[in-house]
């Protein structure tokens, strides 16, 4: 059995990014939010990196490293938060997945951001309601969560896309 | 910022308001409490008491006191205590959730308590 | 477009996410008739069948109202002109058969629920806009003197006679029950299974809220939020009568609506009765019964009229009930009031 599993270069811009992601995520876990449910959800800036760099599979890949690997890292994994963190996640790279191959002419990161950013929380959101707890004070953190969203996916939005310019990859 | 990215940015903003409006409930006086643990159907506590509510969630317990007309969450088996912290809670509409713990703590007027109210 | 292959996923998604949100098979519906706000709720996926139910209804009650009102001219209004005569006469459909009820439950109710009495409601103002002041002893006693009873009409069929020339139908104490009953079996018979109307708080409903059955508050007779709570199991009614629905006040004193033919005066001994029965028109008019009757007299009342689930609040304050309401009634914890129940009605 002579299989060698090749290492791409491919695969190591991933790792990387992946590790990068993985690491501001937990960083961003150690801080405490004000509002519950509430995060910048900074390592959202390498996952836009990597999209408009390589594109929406790198993308995907990258982001779902981080859920998981942050999970299992904080200790979180297959508990509630994780079910929702990958639930956003999913919804959010749907989203992103749908503008990039749809309606890229038209819009850059800013809206990119906003659109994965609030589909994530309304994600969510739902699968909190629907799944945990069915009780309409899930629901009525709507409107806070939505402009948290737009709120920081433009803020995220703004930091890649000054990254951006400025980066140089080698890996 | 390309013009998607205000078409988006737009919309975004609209759905505060429309979600603040759909979800707002009927506000009256609060008349009683609805507690949910998980999925099971709600149990409701009417106001007048003053007592305080064990429930057992997810992870453990969490402690609802009702007193003098308001509400809040005395204890709870989370970590960020993020319901205790919210403190007392006095209008119908209100609600005290612990995530974690699974637990819904909801104020409500007597409009949405019963289906009918005969007088 | 390789979006194209993803969007039936994503909008099924989406579609199936936003369904599972709150109750989509209550419907709710308001309006006004009979003078007050009548609110409907139908449970069921129907939801034109609902539409249409609700509106036939609304239109129903308008119609009810006008044929029914006690002094604006209209087919109540003609029957008792008719009645009035003293001669035989066709009776309009539409008023024959709660005639016909209302005769027989006044039976019932040895006199108290009285539906001829129309010029004694009249000249206590409670017809058309209050007055300020009580009427006078001497017109109270020579209405008294000749005080029509539902003894005085005699049925034949559609067709119907008076014997008294002062009789005059005020209905206000049944018909609210008898249209709300009525509505609720139209509702049934349209296929509906689950509904409750609320005719400005009394009310009939059939089957139930979904996860549970509709659950009823009472209100406390002295205007402080809830007294009480009933579920209701299969299909039945929640009629209360009570002194602070109509009511002028005059030098201190308050003057309600619900007047005791025997004295001509509004009953002052009880401040609400509630009565719990499948029938509307019945709970209805014996809340109205039993509330004339007062604390001493209402059980064997209550048992001729056929009601045994009845609660009665009296000027103390007292919460006064049978053994079958106690089972049923849930008083709000921190109840002050003192409690007596009463014998069973056997």
């Amino acid at each position: 059995m002579n299989k060698q599993i090749e290492i791409t270069g491919e695969d190591r811009k991933i790792a990387t990014f992946a590790a990068l992601a993985i690491v501001i995520h937990v960083l961003e876990s150690s801080f405490p939010s004000p509002v519950p449910g509430i995060k910048p959800g900074l390592a959202n800036i390498v996952t836009l990196l990597v999209l408009f760099r390589y594109g929406w599979r790198f993308a995907a890949w990258v982001s779902l490293l981080r859920v998981t690997a942050g999970s299992l890292l904080l200790g979180t994994f297959m508990s509630p938060t994780f079910f929702l963190s990958l639930s956003g996640s999913l919804a959010s790279l749907l989203a992103m997945g749908l503008l990039w191959t749809g309606m890229r002419p038209w819009v850059g990161m800013a809206g990119i951001s906003i659109l994965a950013s609030v589909s994530h929380v309304m994600a969510q959101l739902l699968v909190a309601w629907w799944l945990f707890i069915p009780h309409p004070g899930i629901l009525a953190l709507t409107p806070v969560l939505i402009a948290a969203g737009v709120f920081f996916g433009l803020f995220n939005a703004i930091i890649a896309s000054s990254i951006e310019k400025r980066l140089e990859i080698t890996v | 910022m390309k013009p998607g990215d205000w078409l988006i940015l737009c919309l975004a903003l609209l759905l505060v308001p429309l979600s603040w409006s759909m979800t707002q409930r009927n506000s009256g006086v609060m008349a009683a409490i609805e507690i949910t643990v998980g999925d099971q159907p709600a149990v409701v506590y009417p106001i007048k008491d003053q007592r305080q509510i064990t429930v057992a969630g997810d992870l453990g317990d969490s402690v609802v006191e009702i007193r003098d007309g308001r509400v809040r969450m005395i204890s709870s088996s989370c970590n960020g205590k993020i319901c205790i912290l919210s403190g007392w809670h006095q209008h119908s509409g209100d609600n005290i959730v612990c995530l974690p713990n699974k637990v819904g703590v909801s104020l409500i007027s007597n409009q949405e308590r019963f289906d009918g109210i005969n007088f | 477009m390789s979006c194209c292959r993803w969007l039936p996923a994503v909008l099924l998604i989406l579609t199936a996410l936003l369904t599972a949100c709150e109750k989509q098979n209550l419907h709710r519906y308001q309006s006004f008739a009979f003078g007050t706000l009548i609110e409907i709720k139908i449970r069921g996926d129907d939801k034109s069948l609902a539409n249409q139910a609700a509106a036939n209804l609304f239109v129903d009650f308008d119609r009810r109202h006008n044929d029914w009102h006690a002094w604006q001219p209209g087919k109540l209004t003609q029957t008792s002109a008719l009645l009035a005569t003293e001669e035989w006469f066709t009776a309009d459909e539409t008023v024959l058969a709660l005639i016909k009820l209302s005769k027989q439950y006044s039976q019932l109710s040895s006199g108290l629920f009285n539906p001829v009495i129309g010029k004694l409601i009249q000249v206590w103002g409670f017809q058309g806009s209050e007055p300020l002041t009580p009427p006078s002893q001497e017109i109270i006693a020579r209405l008294l003197d000749k005080l029509p009873n539902a003894d005085d009409i005699d049925i034949d069929g559609n067709r119907l006679r008076g014997h008294n020339s002062q009789l005059q139908l005020d209905l206000g104490a049944i018909a609210k029950g008898y249209a709300v009953s009525t509505g609720i079996q139209k509702m049934r018979d349209l296929g509906i299974k689950h509904a409750l109307i609320n005719a400005g708080g009394d009310l009939c409903g059939i089957g139930n809220q979904g996860e549970r059955p509709w659950r009823i508050g009472i209100r406390n007779p002295s205007g402080n939020g809830i007294i009480a709570s009933i579920e209701l199991e299969k299909d039945e009614c929640v009629f209360t009568s009570g002194d602070y629905e109509r009511y002028f006040t005059h030098e201190g004193k308050r003057y309600h609506h619900i007047i005791d033919p025997r004295t001509g005066y509004p009953a002052d001994q009880v401040v609400s009765v509630t009565v719990l029965h499948k029938n509307g028109a019945l709970a209805d008019a014996a809340s109205t019964a039993l509330f004339i009757a007062g604390p001493d007299d209402w059980q064997p009342l209550a048992k001729k009229m056929g009601v045994s689930d009845v609660m009665m609040i009296d000027k103390q304050g007292r919460i006064i009930m049978t053994p079958s309401m106690q089972k049923r009634i849930k008083l709000e914890p921190g109840n002050k009031n003192k409690v007596i129940i009463s014998k069973p009605l056997t």
